[in-house]
């Protein structure tokens, strides 16, 4: 059984959630709990696995510190949101978020990424993709040749399998690809400012091998 | 080079200027008149002589007045012309005049109004024309007899005088205009950013309220409707909407440059392939007139969008009466026989005829099958609405004025040499009037020395207090040298040629600031001279005519400066004053646009779909959940990818999306789209949407940098897929 919980300051938005969950038998999603902002949420003390987490609160938060503080106190990270402004994607990819959700996405497709994200994967989406694709100087600076290829094909609207065929490589290098990208981005853009960030980055580097939260 | 600038605010000082020259010629040829009177004929007194008075006053009332200047100088011009080669005719005495016909004096006159009002080209013709006329005319009994050589001189004094004002009034007259174009550049661009700026921090706040009330509200009912929370929130997003539209504070007047914008804006996002012609730049209408424009037009746009299937589509804005608007949109499209419409079908004509009627406007529809569509809406302001618009206006007269060229310009004083070679030729062509020559070269070498020194670093205002003393030092050791070779008892003609350096030097001191030393030298230089008339046995016309000329035409130049300096600090003043005007304005007219048009887009679309919601005894049904996933779609596309998508591909895409489609816009630019892609975008994904077979369609506007603007990706039932590539001009570029 996964937890969840939702950050989010619209009341109506944890209540739509949890209705839907309820009225969507035979998944392994249970919502535990609810809050306004990130310090109230972590005030609660909540045992969940995965937060679904707004991208604009009405603390005017930075996504990137929400990001930060729900991760060092071992939640995983879904960005769940309307019309996901670009740089606040950004920042919460930044922050080492997992994955982005639209809120008017059907319910399935949200239990599918909280499942992804429990089951400690990366969630790619072309939306998080168009996001660092957007980031012209990143791109420029940091991808090769090979992944901008990647990431222009697939951020132009083109499956997995599609772009796998245009470029005559296997699926799996694509994803490969794709989640390299995603990475890279998230390593760039995170300041290495603790300890801690440094470990989560050796993790992710595949420098040492991860140690699951909350087993 | 035409000297009569249209685009130029100042043209109207350019004929004042001219108007004055000409009133101000009277003076002295009424004078050299006086000796003549009894020698002419009575009906050439009357026509020529009551011809220029009438002329020059009718060019001087006209040129305050506001109308055109031209037909009076041309009468003034064929007056003049007329008494020139009648004068033998008219000249009544046997014996040979005494002195120069004193019409020569508005030949010059003549050709300087010719150039102001038909073009450079015309003017200088007519100098040099009337000048080899003048000659003629001198060498008869009736114009002094005079010799081959005394023609010669005073043909070329006629016309190098005209020329070089002619010139020195182009030179003028395109500065004014340079000014006038960058002051409209900055102008725009100043309202331009101030708008961009103001719309952007008015939609922000908009989008604000859309994200956080309204489509939270429509998400949270399509996922769980009929709780208390949700219809709440709904009720809190009505109220919001409704909070945004109704603030109300003082509204400004719209201008030309904003109703441009606001008309621009309506329609490229209808017909992105619109072009637009503006016209309007000194017009202030009442807002409301303003938010009924920019929703008639939008109307109009909608219906070329839609039925139009036009190619081209102009949109012309002007202003045709005082004060007033008129707006063309013309399209070649396939038009339609406006008597065939039903009258049942309103359509346009409430949209757009009643409308207009409503702010006291009309509305016209021109069209025929096969022939495009042209609707005109025009407004004028009647009395209680001029009242509104009025203050502004006078502002704004103020602001467009440009700035008053510096005479200290190199250009302008460079003709400084000109004039003063001139009167170096005049006294070479009168080298047998003095008693002996060397003096007169070494007087030029040194009016040479004067004149560099005198133009020498322009770009220094004011010019060194040592050099202009040295400038009046030298031009009074030139008088003296000059006059000690004059002869007694008679005009020396231009053995006196000194007198003009003297002016020409003197007023370039004063123009370059040092005012004190060009007032000296020409008080000591009057001095001089007088002595040298009463001990030469000359007259006091004569005195007056080598020692004052000087000193009257430094009173004009003092009195100029002045008037530019002071025109200068008002042109300042009302510029600073517009700056912070332009902020308020631009603000003011943000929300028009944002409240009236985009606002009441907004409510027409969600509202009876959120005041559903919020009415907490009504349970939607599953098609109206659907419909708010619809709505909230919508509307991210509209706030994500606004860049990619008109009003009319977004209705093709709502169809498509509840045909089950996946339509997905992703703007990875940010910035605006050229209008050439816009346009080949809509073409596109209008024909993939409505295409039955299309099963996803992917439009993205890349980065920028990349080679291809836009791709739409577009892939069908049977798994094949069309990848279009849109490049900077909208050509498809790949695949």
């Amino acid at each position: 059984m996964i937890t969840t919980a939702v950050i989010d300051d619209h009341e109506a938005i944890r209540l739509g959630v949890s209705l839907a969950l309820q009225n969507h038998p035979g998944h392994q999603v249970t919502l535990v709990d609810g809050a306004g902002t990130v310090p109230e949420f972590l005030d609660k003390g909540v045992q969940a696995d995965v937060v679904l987490l707004d991208l604009q609160l009405d603390d005017g938060s930075d996504p990137l510190d929400n990001t930060e503080s729900l991760i060092d106190a071992g939640y995983k990270v879904l960005v769940y949101s309307i019309a996901d402004n670009v740089r606040l994607l950004r920042r919460a990819l930044a922050g080492g978020a997992a994955g982005v959700c639209r809120k008017a996405e059907p319910i399935a497709v949200t239990i599918a990424s909280i499942e992804a994200v429990a089951d400690g994967q990366v969630v790619i989406s072309q939306e998080i993709l168009a996001a660092i694709e957007g980031d012209a100087s990143y791109v420029a600076a940091n991808l090769g040749p090979r992944e901008r290829e990647v990431l222009g094909l697939y951020a132009g609207g083109f499956e997995v399998p599609e772009v796998a065929e245009r470029l005559t490589i296997t699926e799996n290098s694509v994803k490969e690809y794709l989640k390299r990208i995603r990475v890279k981005y998230t390593n760039v853009n995170r300041p290495a400012a603790s300890k801690l960030d440094l470990f989560r980055r050796a993790i992710e580097d595949g420098i040492v091998p991860p140690v699951e939260p909350h087993q | 080079m035409n000297l009569k600038p249209k685009t130029s605010q100042l043209s109207a000082w350019v004929d004042r200027g001219v108007a004055l020259f000409c009133l101000g010629t009277l003076i002295p040829a009424s004078l050299a008149a006086v000796g003549q009177f009894q020698y002419l004929a009575s009906w050439w007194m009357i026509i020529v002589g009551g011809g220029i008075v009438a002329a020059s006053v009718g060019m001087m009332i006209a040129s305050f007045v506001g109308w055109k200047l031209r037909s009076f100088a041309l009468v003034y011009v064929t007056v003049v012309t007329f008494g020139l080669i009648t004068w033998p005719a008219a000249w009544q005495s046997q014996e040979v005049a005494q002195s120069s016909p004193w019409l020569w004096m508005t030949l010059g006159v003549a050709a300087i109004c010719l150039a102001v009002t038909t073009g450079t080209g015309w003017g200088f013709a007519y100098a040099i024309a009337s000048g080899l006329l003048f000659a003629a005319v001198r060498m008869t009994p009736s114009g002094q007899s005079a010799s081959l050589l005394g023609a010669f001189q005073d043909m070329i004094n006629l016309i190098m005088n005209a020329s070089v004002v002619i010139v020195a009034l182009g030179v003028v007259s395109n500065a004014f205009k340079e000014l006038d174009e960058a002051e409209a550049a900055t102008r725009k661009e100043a309202t331009d950013a101030a708008i961009e700026e103001a719309l952007l921090e008015e939609r922000h706040r908009l989008d604000g309220i859309v994200h956080d009330e309204v489509m939270t509200t429509l998400v949270a009912a399509a996922h769980a409707a009929g709780d208390d929370h949700i219809s709440q929130q709904a009720q809190r997003a009505v109220d919001r909407l409704a909070q945004a539209e109704t603030q109300t504070e003082a509204r400004l007047p719209v201008t030309g440059d904003q109703l441009t914008w606001l008309v621009t804006d309506v329609v490229s996002a209808l017909v992105p392939q619109a072009r637009f012609v503006s016209e309007v730049e000194n017009l202030a209408v009442p807002q409301q007139v303003a938010s009924t424009l920019g929703m008639v037009v939008r109307e109009v746009a909608l219906n070329v969008a839609k039925h139009s299937k036009a190619t081209e589509v102009e949109v012309r804005l002007t202003s045709p009466e005082k004060g007033g608007i008129a707006i063309t949109v013309a399209d070649n499209g396939i038009g339609f026989n406006p008597d065939l419409v039903p009258k049942r079908r309103l359509g346009l004509q409430v949209s757009v005829v009643y409308r207009m009627w409503a702010i006291g406007g009309t509305a016209e529809i021109h069209s025929s099958p096969g022939q495009g569509t042209s609707v005109n809406l025009s407004w004028t302001p009647d009395n209680s609405t001029v009242g509104e618009a009025e203050p502004l206006k006078r502002r704004r007269a103020g602001r467009v004025l440009a700035d008053i060229p510096d005479l200290s310009r190199p250009l302008l004083v460079r003709l400084v040499w000109v004039l003063v070679g001139l009167q170096f030729l005049l006294g070479w062509t009168s080298l047998d009037q003095v008693t002996s020559i060397w003096p007169v070269f070494v007087a030029q070498g040194l009016a040479a020395l004067a004149t560099w020194l005198t133009l020498r670093d322009t770009d220094r205002n004011p010019m060194r207090m040592v050099d202009a003393i040295l400038v009046g030092v030298i031009l009074l050791v030139i008088t003296l040298l000059v006059q000690s070779v004059l002869p007694d008892g008679h005009w020396p003609g231009y053995a006196t040629w000194h007198s003009s350096v003297v002016m020409v030097l003197l007023v370039a001191v004063l123009v370059r600031g040092q005012e004190r030393v060009a007032w000296t030298g020409v008080g000591l230089y009057a001095v001089l001279s007088a002595y040298w008339a009463i001990t030469h046995d000359l007259g006091v016309g004569d005195a007056l005519r080598v020692g004052f000329s000087p000193f009257a035409w430094m009173l004009v130049a003092q009195l100029l400066q002045a008037w530019l300096i002071d025109l200068t600090d008002r042109l300042n003043a009302s510029r600073r004053s517009s700056a912070a005007a332009n902020k308020a304005i631009a603000q003011s007219f943000s929300k028009l646009v944002l409240r009236d048009v985009w606002l009441t887009q907004l409510r027409a679309q969600v509202g009876p779909l959120l005041n559903r919601i919020a009415d907490p005894d009504y349970e939607l049904s599953e098609e109206e959940r659907a419909a708010c996933l619809a709505q909230e779609s919508r509307l991210r596309d509209a706030m994500r990818a606004g860049n990619l998508v008109t009003e009319l591909t977004s209705d093709a895409i709502e169809v498509a999306r509840g045909r089950g489609v996946d339509v997905r816009l992703v703007d990875s630019r940010g910035t605006r789209l050229p209008e050439d892609v816009r346009a080949a975008l809509t073409q596109h994904l209008g024909r993939l949407l409505t295409d039955s077979s299309t099963k996803r369609v992917v439009a993205r506007a890349a980065p920028e940098g990349y080679e291809d603007v836009v791709t739409v990706l577009a892939v069908r039932e049977d798994g094949s897929s069309e990848l279009i590539g849109l490049d900077a001009s909208g050509r498809v570029s790949t695949r």
